[in-house]
């Protein structure tokens, strides 16, 4: 059976440089040592683009996105810049998620 | 559902910022509520009381703080016992957790679990708040339920506790 999923956007305080692969292997990272490596493929988060030049589109299971959206809140600092991330919204589509 | 937060005086946003957050409003300490403290015990304070020192938060509550934040969040039988009596509102400030790291981090949200825990056992209605010092500290209404589900409280508690319980912070 295939897994249902969900899609966050995603906005950081600051903008970065880095580009999509960098940027989510810095995240992932960050993203680890708060989950835990042993929660990390519940909740399987992906990232999908960059929305402007502050914002941004994560994929996670739909089982993992409270945990997600909670390791966001607590990761402050991207490899040695500060940086918050605020999770704006959640929704089961891209097109949904970036409506209004 | 109407969400809202509070953040410390220094914390710089715009009202669109807290918009995109999904808080209908976002009060600051000194501006939508005022901090009381020491010299505030002989006279009747109304607004939010915060720190470590259990007897001078314990005098604040009975001369009438509508608010108290323990930020060491220790937990004090006679002050516990005196929010309950004068039915001051408990604020959990969840930038405790999220400015910490590590170790450190990990002890923080032992202690408001059990604060929350404690709180709740004795009836005491618990506001969560980010009470951010800038703007990196401040949390989504939906980081908001996340970390109030980490120290405890279901989905429905925080989601109650986010909207109707913070929303008294701006009635005077």
């Amino acid at each position: 059976m295939r897994d249902k999923h969900r899609y966050l956007l995603v906005e950081m305080s600051n903008e970065t440089q880095l580009n999509d692969r960098e940027f989510y292997a810095l995240l992932s990272r960050e993203l680890i040592r708060c989950i835990g490596e042993m929660h990390f493929h519940k909740v399987n988060p992906w990232f999908m683009k960059f929305v402007g030049k502050r914002s941004f589109i994560l994929k996670s299971s739909l089982d993992g996105v409270n945990s997600l959206t909670l390791a966001l809140a607590l990761i402050k600092r991207l490899n040695t810049e500060p940086m918050a991330f605020y999770t704006l919204k959640s929704s089961g589509t891209i097109k949904a998620l970036l409506k209004g | 559902m109407e969400c809202y937060d509070l953040v410390s005086e220094t914390c710089e946003f715009d009202e669109q910022f807290a918009k995109r957050l999904g808080f209908k409003k976002i009060f600051a300490i000194n501006k939508d509520i005022k901090a009381v403290g020491h010299g505030s015990e002989s006279s009747n304070v109304d607004g939010i009381a915060f720190g470590k020192d259990k007897a001078q938060l314990f005098a604040l509550v009975r001369h009438g703080a509508r608010f108290i934040a323990i930020t060491d969040s220790y937990i004090d039988k006679k002050l516990m016992h005196g929010i309950k009596e004068n039915k001051t509102v408990l604020c959990m400030p969840m930038s405790i957790i999220t400015a910490s790291y590590g170790p450190e981090r990990a002890r923080n949200t032992y202690r408001m679990k059990k604060l929350f825990d404690a709180a709740r056992k004795m009836g005491i209605e618990v506001a969560f708040v980010s009470m951010a010092k800038t703007k990196d500290y401040m949390n989504s209404y939906m980081q908001l339920i996340e970390l109030a589900r980490l120290v405890g409280a279901d989905e429905r508690y925080a989601r109650y506790s986010i909207g109707e319980v913070n929303k008294k912070i701006g009635k005077q």
